[in-house]
């Protein structure tokens, strides 16, 4: 293939086949004329009613708050009961001989970050699987001098690592840069690390296991993501969490209740051929492993949760948090527009379980967050001076049920949370969960980015900076 | 643009920064010490700005204006909420105080951004300081005297641990440490002003013995270059003091930033008044009224009357003391036939033929669940002797409206209690004969309201 062919599939593969599935377009025609419609109609009713108009808009947002808490509350439930993960033993993993192991791609993609790539070494270099069956590819773009002469820098990746260039091009995104490499894939799997990662040394060998066990329905395999450096400050313990939910309760749930997986970031394995016939990663999405989780299950895909943990370094500094935390909301609000451009369609791929836990997932994310914060805004100003303007808009029933709602969800979160962390044994961290709230402000602010940008600038890629978990210099 | 609005804003803050700081330390209030705690942010602002903390070159002007503007929102709901009712809670947790950390928080962050915000996090925590819930509970335990020195011990405990360079967890430890120190000294000591010293001295010195840096002793800092913002963290300390006297300096009427008043004479309640505006006329500058002679004054309240913070003396024994009623309208009324006693200081005099006039409006409707009345009929044996239901008095409790409703006072001695749904009470006295008007809290009225 050559670089133009190859570049051309990496962007515009899947908008060129499917694009329908893809969001090169934030939004198809009909969603604006529906948009439209919608706004005019609620407008031209708010006109005349503004008051109903803004009960009924009051009751919409408690009867949403309420939908998406009581789900992931549920889905807590059902991880704790029943939670669907796969476990492969080190016997097991040790024991396929290295001449029977496949050839495994591994996408390492990086951009702007000379410091970090430097860790590669460390950090996929303990992967216990056969150098010649590995086929490591560094993803780097083309115009990114510093990094390129970093990761040239580094003599023990010629060994074992191909630096792949790719060449200046927009969008200027982690899953274009993915596409380069799965482009001229050799491995039967392949799978994605970040440059500072640090995977379990058998989790490539465990994948494999796994994918035999599960059989062809299995075309991914998500392994669990944690952090080293959880205990840095309050903001990564509150990240640890987090995480530590997702992927132990909310995850394995998901895949119990048969919902489709929103992938993460990295460490997903994933079976070559399928994700070239679903045409890779969607390069316009800046969340395009959850959408491609979502993809591969509306195809006739299924996901499943490795039992392997992938270390990675937890975002320490605010601003950075939100940037990053932005983005992934600005991606799930843009993978819920683009799988509802045809909800029939959706339904009938997914059954309505899953069509339901999709929107209650994925744009219920973003939106929870935003509404996490009007619900208790409202609660406070009621509770500490009742002014007269809220009481105008809450009839008495709406109020209590809506100051119910905001309570238990809060309370239910918080729960989650403790339950998770005595889980992992973790005693200090369970007085942190009470101070959650403070996190989940940062998540509005991240949310209110990320709506912004939606709009202003819907494929835009906004770089986490890592290595911060050192000290400077 | 950004260093022109800075100016601007301390140039125009520069009055009420004299004003306010000298009004109130002439006044001899406790509350003095609030001036007290902005120099010592501006400190830290200042020694944060030379000597910056590891510096980030992650910046984003989305977040500083989303950040920004959320708090300037937060800013302004509760800036609504005290111009107009605050419920009990906020009144007790002193909220009111909040809102000048968090409108500098908002200003510097959408000036300068949110890494001269994180910057400058220590200088808002010690502006944050001022949120006295623990001063309330203290304050309750302590001679009047020894108040302000332990307020400036706080204040000194918590600028010393703010400028170490440690985890935040430490520094509060430490300004905890100090703040203790500081208020065992006022409590045991001959010399409570010794007390700020004393504890920053402490804080200091165990700072010292756990080997924990100093903010200028850094030697990790990044180097500070174009991109970190310097200047503009320069700009934001004066912002920061800026923005401080900035919302002292809104004209208009009267607001009582403080929800308690301190007691100059022990035994005697002063009603929490934080949130309620009080017209200028009355709280402006009248003789009668405000201010001047202190010692001849019982209650004190932190206002903000256009004139920039400072505190005010008020007698309880005059109309004014009770505008949270809205109970008193005529003075002439209240001092009728058997007026006020000049000598006596305990009370207002009404004849007995008076009448009181109730308004429900200004005392939180929804959370007042029935309104007592209690007599001693002139034998110190407290009975209660009716008892208003809400229905009585209003007939839709989110929708309060002025409803008087005139009670002839014809018991020997009358103490009303407005009953909450916290349990919360406020009462004052009426006395028909020689009618006293006081407000305090009932927990005073059940157990040692006689000392009245």
């Amino acid at each position: 293939m050559i670089d133009a062919d190859r570049l051309a599939w990496s962007i515009d593969a899947l908008a060129d086949a499917n694009p329908e599935l893809s969001a090169r377009r934030v939004l198809s025609r009909a969603q604006v004329v529906t948009m439209l419609v919608v706004f005019a109609v609620v407008a031209a009713i708010a006109f005349f009613a503004p008051r109903t108009t803004a009960i009924v808009a009051i009751a919409t947002i408690t009867v949403v708050y309420a939908s998406i808490s009581a789900f992931r509350f549920w889905l807590f439930l059902v991880g704790l009961r029943r939670g669907s993960t796969v476990f492969v033993t080190d016997e097991d993993a040790l024991a396929i001989p290295d001449d029977e192991l496949p050839v495994y791609t591994v996408l390492l993609p990086a951009y702007r970050e000379p410091d970090i790539v430097i860790e590669l070494v460390t950090g996929i270099g303990n992967l216990d699987y056969p150098r010649d069956k590995l086929d490591v590819r560094v993803l780097l773009e083309a115009d990114d001098d510093e990094t390129v002469a970093a990761a040239r820098a580094i003599r023990e990746l010629e060994d074992w690592a191909t630096v792949e260039l790719v060449p200046p091009s927009e969008p200027r995104t982690k899953p274009k840069a993915c596409n380069w490499g799965l482009a001229t894939a050799r491995g039967e799997f392949v799978t994605i690390y970040d440059a500072e990662d640090v995977p379990e040394p058998l989790q490539l060998r465990r994948a494999v296991v796994a994918f035999r066990r599960l059989g062809p329905s299995v075309s991914c395999l998500q392994a669990r993501l944690g952090y080293h450096n959880y205990r840095q400050n309050l903001l990564t313990r509150f990240f640890g969490i987090e995480y530590d939910t997702w992927f132990t309760n909310l995850l394995p749930g998901l895949a119990a209740l048969g919902v489709p997986l929103p992938l993460g970031g990295t460490s997903n394995h994933l079976r070559t051929d399928v994700l070239r016939a679903v045409h890779g990663w969607d390069p316009y999405n800046v969340t395009e492993d959850a959408d491609l989780g979502i993809r591969l299950n509306r195809l006739g895909y299924h996901s499943a949760v490795l039992h392997s943990m992938t270390l990675e370094e937890a975002n320490s500094d605010v601003i950075n948090w939100v940037k990053q935390r932005s983005r992934w909301e600005k991606g799930y609000l843009q993978t819920g527009l683009v799988h509802l451009r045809s909800p029939r369609r959706l339904v009938r791929e997914l059954g309505w379980k899953g069509a339901l836990g999709f929107l209650l997932l994925i744009p219920g994310t973003p939106t929870l967050a935003i509404v996490n914060a009007v619900m208790w805004s409202i609660a406070l100003l009621w509770w500490l001076g009742t002014p007269v303007a809220i009481a105008d808009l809450y009839p008495e029933t709406l109020l209590h049920i809506s100051l119910a709602v905001t309570v238990f969800g809060g309370a239910a979160t918080i729960y989650v949370s403790l339950v998770v962390v005595a889980r992992e044994e973790q005693p200090v961290q369970a007085l942190l969960c009470l101070l959650l709230p403070l996190y989940w402000l940062l998540m509005t602010v991240a949310a209110c980015k990320a709506l912004i940008q939606l709009i202003t600038a819907p494929s835009y890629w906004e770089k986490t900076t890592h290595g911060l978990d050192r000290p400077p210099g | 643009m950004r260093i022109v609005l800075g100016v601007a804003c301390c140039l125009i803050a520069g009055r009420y920064l004299w004003y306010g700081a000298v009004v109130s330390a002439r006044s001899g209030s406790p509350y003095a010490a609030i001036g007290v705690v902005i120099p010592c942010a501006i400190a830290v602002a200042i020694v944060r700005h030379r000597f910056p903390a590891r510096q980030l070159h992650v910046h984003d002007r989305h977040v500083d204006v989303i950040t920004g503007v959320i708090l300037t929102m937060l800013v302004v709901a509760l800036a609504l909420l005290f111009t107009s009712r605050l419920g009990y809670a906020a009144s007790m947790l002193r909220l009111d105080f909040l809102v000048s950390p968090l409108w500098i928080a908002a200003v510097i962050s959408i000036l300068f951004g949110m890494r001269a915000v994180l910057a400058q996090l220590p200088s808002l925590w010690v502006l944050t300081a001022l949120w006295p819930f623990p001063y309330i509970v203290i304050s309750a335990h302590l001679p009047v005297g020894v108040l302000r020195w332990v307020i400036i011990s706080w204040t000194f405990s918590l600028t010393v641990a703010a400028l170490t360079r440690s985890r935040l967890w430490r520094k509060v430890v430490l300004g905890t440490v100090g703040i203790v120190a500081g208020i065992a000294w006022c409590a045991v000591a001959p010399l409570p002003p010794l007390a700020p010293v004393v504890s920053a001295v402490l804080v200091a010195a165990v700072a010292a013995a756990l080997r924990i840096p100093w903010v200028w002793r850094d030697t990790t800092a990044l180097p500070v270059t174009a991109h970190t913002l310097a200047v503009p963290r320069a700009w934001a300390g004066l912002v920061l003091l800026a923005i401080s006297f900035g919302l002292a300096a809104i004209p208009g009427e009267a607001l009582v930033v403080s929800t308690t008043a301190l007691d100059r004479d022990p035994g005697r309640g002063c009603p929490p008044i934080s949130g309620q505006l009080i017209r200028s006329a009355r709280f402006g500058g009248g003789p009668d009224r405000v201010g001047g002679d202190w010692d001849t004054r019982r209650c004190v309240y932190l206002v903000n009357d256009g004139g920039g913070l400072r505190t005010i003396a008020v007698d309880v024994t005059t109309p004014v003391t009770v505008p949270e009623l809205g109970a008193f309208p005529d003075p002439a009324v209240l001092e009728g036939p058997g007026r006020l006693d000049p000598t006596d200081r305990t009370g207002t005099v009404l004849g007995a033929d008076a009448s009181i006039f109730i308004w429900s409006d200004p005392l939180v409707p929804s959370e007042l669940t029935d309104i007592v009345f209690y007599t001693d009929a002139g034998n110190e044996e407290w009975r209660r002797v009716r008892v208003l239901v809400p229905d009585d008095r209003t007939g839709d409790v989110r929708y309060p409206r002025p409803d008087p409703k005139p009670l002839q006072a014809a018991l020997s001695r009358v103490a009303i209690v407005f009953r909450t749904q916290q349990e919360q009470l406020r009462t004052f006295a009426v006395v028909p004969k020689d009618v006293r008007v006081g407000l305090g809290y009932a927990r005073e009225v059940a157990g040692s309201w006689e000392q009245r």
